[in-house]
């Protein structure tokens, strides 16, 4: 199930080694042209995410799950939801972000729509909805075979480098 | 559950760390495995500081070498979440709304303390509120609603 996209990752992130438990047997959804590099070492370590830019220069990020991801009722873990939304917001938030500049997660407000189950595909367009010169507000709809499942909002303190 | 406290993987050896020794794991599969073991001081009772405990590790960052946002917000849900759980007569509650603000970054190595408290309950609802510490200083705080299912 491996594809060329596994080799394109980089194996150390910021002097540590990250860890991708069997993220070898993760296939690369239908649609998708490239794989997260996933700099973050608990993004790495804890999932795989893919991406594609749409003709109208929008980003659409897509998380396959499974097994790994359940809690304990045996359904898609809301911490990954949340974390996934924090990675892809934040990619959406720093394409704001002015240059010689950071941005941290100052607040997030999820809601849990559904529970998602092992083996979905979720699915996000995420957009910047005001940036200011020292805060980015950003939100995603989650969906999974186009219904929303999960909806988040963040913002984003904008720093010096 | 380990006898004589907590033992906490630090890559391939074994260590306690010494203000984690009178608390228990909490034995949980899935994606809990990524953000485990979370630690629970059985004499403590819910909202008391320092009732739950987590000893991120270098995986746990973001890229800025701080604790990763997503690590956080998932202990902030199995905290808050296993809190609400103490009080559904085992019942499955699931997270309708978490809200979480970052106060500060927080660092590997060191013990993240949890702890929350019940605000409201309704036939349906568990309105909860904790936060999240480390060195004596406020990380996280949340605030959630949980719907008993069936309810």
């Amino acid at each position: 199930m491996s594809g060329d996209w596994l080799s394109t990752l980089p194996d150390t992130a910021h002097g540590l080694k990250v860890q991708r438990p069997a993220v070898s047997d993760i296939a690369m959804p239908a649609g998708y042209s490239e794989a997260l590099p996933l700099v973050d070492p608990f993004e790495a370590y804890s999932f795989q995410s893919f991406r594609r830019t749409n003709a109208d220069g929008s980003v659409t990020y897509a998380l396959p799950t499974d097994a790994r991801h359940d809690n304990s009722a045996g359904v898609i873990h809301g911490g990954l939801l949340m974390t996934f939304a924090d990675s892809v917001l934040g990619y959406c938030a720093w394409s704001a972000c002015p240059p010689n500049s950071l941005c941290v997660t100052v607040s997030q407000s999820s809601s849990f729509l559904r529970a998602g189950r092992v083996g979905d595909l979720i699915e996000v367009t995420p957009v910047v909805t005001r940036a200011t010169r020292t805060m980015i507000f950003t939100r995603g709809e989650f969906l999974v075979a186009g219904e929303p499942i999960f909806q988040a909002a963040s913002i984003w303190k904008v720093t010096g480098k | 559950m380990a006898a004589g406290g907590a033992r906490l993987m630090t890559g391939r050896n074994m260590t306690l760390h010494p203000d984690l020794s009178s608390l228990e794991p909490i034995g949980m599969g899935g994606f809990n495995a990524y953000v485990g073991p979370l630690l629970r001081d059985p004499a403590k009772q819910p909202g008391e500081e320092k009732r739950f405990a987590f000893l991120p590790e270098a995986k746990h960052l973001n890229g800025g070498g701080n604790l990763h946002g997503g690590l956080l917000m998932t202990l902030a849900d199995n905290v808050l979440g296993l809190t609400v759980h103490e009080q559904t007569e085992g019942r499955i509650a699931s997270t309708v709304t978490l809200n979480t603000d970052f106060l500060a970054g927080g660092v590997a190595g060191e013990p993240v303390w949890g702890r929350a408290a019940i605000t409201r309950r309704t036939r349906s609802l568990i309105f909860v509120a904790g936060d999240l510490s480390q060195g004596g200083k406020l990380l996280l705080t949340a605030t959630g609603i949980w719907k008993i299912i069936g309810a």
